[in-house]
């Protein structure tokens, strides 16, 4: 049974700590970010806002985590400032999370605020807040290595908030190792506990229930990814990164041509030169992840290279790969994420070329496009709370009501949510579907397939024609194996299947946060050819815990976490007087740059009636259904929503809003 | 007679070494009771890391050192440890020079790289993705390494 067996509850106002056993939720709720929603649903009023005490961080590890098969550890709060999920979780691999499990727990929660600055130590059974005012003002790396001086072990894994999350900046992360981080906000929560970081170290084993089945399982994963179908997104992880340019894939992936010349990449030439080796997770094969160091610049870790490093050049038009490397390693050191600084950067240079806002708006700073002094600043502004770097501490939409002149419009964004970094990848209508609830998480479509053309061509020194093939014949598959159909991804036009392949990939990425298993080992990258999914996670769990979990078991409950979630930030936004929104507007989806997008909204509208049919919500309100929710046993949660309803006996029931003020 | 042998510069600190180890040799996962532990050590911002596990010495410290003759050589030369003989005394982990055997607080024996004598093929060498761990003839090792550098002059003369 690889589940550690107890619950760890910090409480920062108290200062107490106390555990409780995992099992009183594994029957309903089997692990990670579904017990912890759990949880967080029964014991955090809705009208709760991020930065109050009364808000949770929990860590939730899942059964899989700790072992050869899983590694991640998904971390869940209220956060602040996004449009339809006030609630949500994240995914943060690296070491901590498995030795969160060696140290014997399951999940970490932590309630209320700290007077001063602590830091949690955990040494197996040995749980204390202790003093953290030394640290207090350290970037990420400073703080875990002074850390591990002072307990005198290099084997102590450490989470842990910069400078942005002890200012409390919405875009704050929280960062572990070189370069693991949680994002989506959760930094600041973290900061208005005044919890500097989280120390963590275990010698416990988690006993694997079937070691001979494991082994042949993990096997079967092994040799998929050495000599497998898998076996091209590992080594395009191993060679040097990235290999050939998915930078130059994304540029044609959607145009009707194929090019006849890879152009010169100045991406592809910083990572011959500068790349140490590559790094990444506990227990995984893959290390996906690419270690630099840069003379001048300095050293770290990051990943995802092709993607950032394309968006770094669409926001800022800029090519100078020092530069990028300058202001991922500042953003790694301050704790914030520089996606969404990048959008607020590119955002500005926008207003300042269209002169809505002068040099005299950035501290004399002209926010032009390619300007180094203006990308650096944007960085340590916001992160410091400094100068006009103090207008985004709460995010966009605040900063465009001060900035006014309709600034919002130009800032590519939806609502008051950060402009969804992934914008970028081509919103399948399936995926676009999935916004009709509002959910941007994650875009589980095969829209960006064809950006992995020039890859796959180099990597299996084959042409880009065959190249295409292949990956079409692995969406094709993907596309017959949820739906019968091998062309329904293809197609922009409304197909009933379109939204079963969204809804599969949606429970499947889920299921990766409720067992502890990496995203990248799910259907996520089914079009690179890698596939492992429910089935996979089934037999896993069997053969860790010896608990009979089935394929249906896992999908039910991929079902009942979304419901749960969703029906919770329902509660959330009525709590503080208001109805989610419904769906991103259909014209801000045409702002995106593919060609994969809907162009119909008579079509899109028939796919999102059927995803909300499918998936159990009300189509005109977003809302979960009663019905949809008794069948998942979640009665509790329907009785919660039906007395906040609009027109019932008690519709604002929990909405007093309660004023908070940010202590320092 | 084969021996695992580490090329230190491809290591990349997965770990994947641990979790194959203590899985076959204990049926769990835990890094403590892997017989190959992972040195990882963060430098300004860099990783490095270095598995460390038994030499099989041709002179063996824990083996002269052990009060209860617990460690013997199996018909591969590998050294082994008599669980029932052993009494946990520790002596064989002050001993070793490397740091590669350990007395298990659980088990309260040594435990020590054993090359997986009872599956026939170290894990630790089948699952280890970047080759940083291979399974190599002692008399080979050193021959191999002079042959690649030679190469490199032989390289260099061909230019000329």
């Amino acid at each position: 049974m690889t589940m550690a067996g107890t619950i760890l509850r910090v409480d920062l106002t108290r200062g107490s700590i106390e555990k409780e056993p995992t099992s009183k939720y594994v029957d309903d709720y089997i692990g990670g970010a579904a017990i912890g929603t759990k949880i967080f649903c029964d014991e955090v009023p809705p009208v709760t806002r991020a930065l109050d005490p009364e808000n949770m961080l929990m860590f939730n590890t899942g059964p899989l985590t700790g072992t050869l098969l899983g590694n991640k550890a998904t971390i869940g709060a209220k956060t602040a400032e996004r449009a339809n999920h006030p609630y949500t979780f994240v995914g943060m691999g690296g070491q901590i999370a498995s030795e969160i499990k060696f140290a014997g727990y399951d999940h970490i929660v932590i309630r209320g605020r700290s007077a001063r600055p602590v830091y949690i130590y955990i040494n197996n059974d040995t749980v204390e807040i202790r003093d953290a005012s030394h640290l207090w003002g350290l970037d990420t790396h400073e703080t875990q290595y002074k850390l591990r001086q002072e307990l005198e072990d290099q084997d102590v894994q450490i989470a842990c908030i910069g400078p942005a999350g002890e200012n409390l900046v919405v875009y704050a992360l929280i960062l572990h190792d070189l370069d693991n981080t949680a994002s989506r906000k959760v930094g600041s929560v973290m900061g208005s506990k005044n919890l500097k970081a989280v120390a963590v170290r275990g010698t416990k084993g988690l006993k694997i229930a079937d070691p001979k089945l494991f082994l042949e399982l993990f096997d079967e994963f092994y040799q998929d990814i050495t000599t497998g179908r898998g076996s091209t997104f590992a080594r395009q992880q191993h060679q040097e990164g990235i290999s050939r340019q998915i930078a130059e894939g994304y540029q044609f992936a959607y145009g009707t041509e194929l090019p006849k010349e890879i152009p010169p990449s100045p991406m592809m030439d910083f990572l011959k030169k500068f790349m140490v080796r590559p790094s990444g997770c506990a227990f995984c094969s893959f290390q996906c992840h690419q270690m630099f160091s840069v003379p001048g610049v300095g050293n770290g870790a990051t990943t995802c290279v092709n993607y950032l490093g394309l968006l770094f050049q669409r926001m800022y038009d800029a090519h100078d790969f020092d530069l990028w490397w300058e202001r991922t390693i500042l953003a790694n050191q301050y704790g914030i994420d520089s996606l969404s600084v990048e959008m607020i950067g590119s955002w500005l240079m926008e207003l300042y070329r269209r002169g809505l806002i002068t040099e005299a708006d950035t501290d004399g700073i002209p926010m032009v496009r390619r300007s180094r002094e203006a990308i650096i600043a944007v960085i340590e502004k916001i992160a410091k709370k400094e100068g006009f770097g103090k207008l985004f501490t709460d995010g966009i939409a605040p900063a465009a009501k001060k900035i006014g002149k309709d600034s919002l419009v130009y800032a590519d964004q939806y609502d008051n949510a950060t402009p969804y970094a992934w914008a970028d990848y081509a919103p399948d209508l399936g995926a676009a579907a999935q916004w009709r609830t509002g959910e941007v998480e994650r875009v589980p479509g095969f829209g960006d397939a064809y950006g992995n053309i020039p890859v796959f061509a180099e990597i299996l020194g084959i042409s880009f024609e065959e190249a295409r093939d292949l990956i079409d014949s692995y969406c094709s598959d993907a596309s017959e194996r949820i739906t019968g159909d091998r062309d329904v991804w293809k197609t922009p036009r409304y197909s009933k299947n379109t939204s079963r392949i969204t809804i599969e990939k949606e429970d499947e990425i889920l299921l990766s946060d409720v067992t502890g298993v990496c995203e990248a080992r799910s259907s996520y990258l089914e079009h690179y050819g890698l596939r492992f999914g429910i089935d996979h996670f089934a037999r896993w769990l069997r053969a860790a815990t010896g608990i009979n979990y089935t394929p249906e078991r896992l999908r039910e409950m991929g079902r009942k976490l979304r419901l749960l979630v969703d029906s919770y930030n329902v509660l959330c936004k009525r709590a503080i007087g208001e109805e989610p929104a419904v769906g991103m507007p259909f014209e801000s989806l045409t702002v995106l740059p593919t060609a994969g997008r809907p162009k119909d909204p008579r079509e899109l509208k028939k796919v999102q009636e059927d995803y909300c049919a499918t998936r159990g919500y009300d189509p005109a309100t977003g809302v979960p259904t009663r019905v949809a929710l008794e069948e998942l046993g979640l009665e509790d949660i329907a009785d919660r929503l039906e007395s906040t309803a609009a027109g019932s006996a008690a519709p604002h029931a929990g909405k007093a809003v309660r004023k908070t003020k940010r202590h320092r | 007679m084969e021996r695992i042998v580490l090329d230190p510069t491809k290591c990349v600190g997965c770990r994947v070494c641990e979790g194959i180890c203590s899985l076959v040799n204990e049926g769990e996962s835990n890094p403590v009771k892997s017989r190959i532990k992972v040195v990882r050590t963060i430098e300004n911002v860099i990783l490095y890391s270095i598995p460390v596990f038994c030499q099989q010495c041709e002179i063996a410290s824990c083996e002269a050192v052990c009060p209860r003759r617990a460690i013997t050589r199996n018909t591969g030369g590998v050294l082994m440890v008599d669980e029932e003989k052993c009494i946990g005394c520790k002596l064989c982990e002050i001993a070793c020079p490397v740091g590669a055997i350990t007395v298990n607080p659980e088990k309260r024996v040594a435990i020590k790289c054993t090359q997986c004598a009872t599956i026939g093929e170290p894990q630790c060498v089948k699952y280890c993705y970047p080759k940083a761990l291979q399974l190599l003839s002692a008399e080979k090792v050193g021959k191999a390494k002079a042959n690649a550098k030679a190469q490199k002059f032989i390289e260099m003369a061909r230019r000329d």
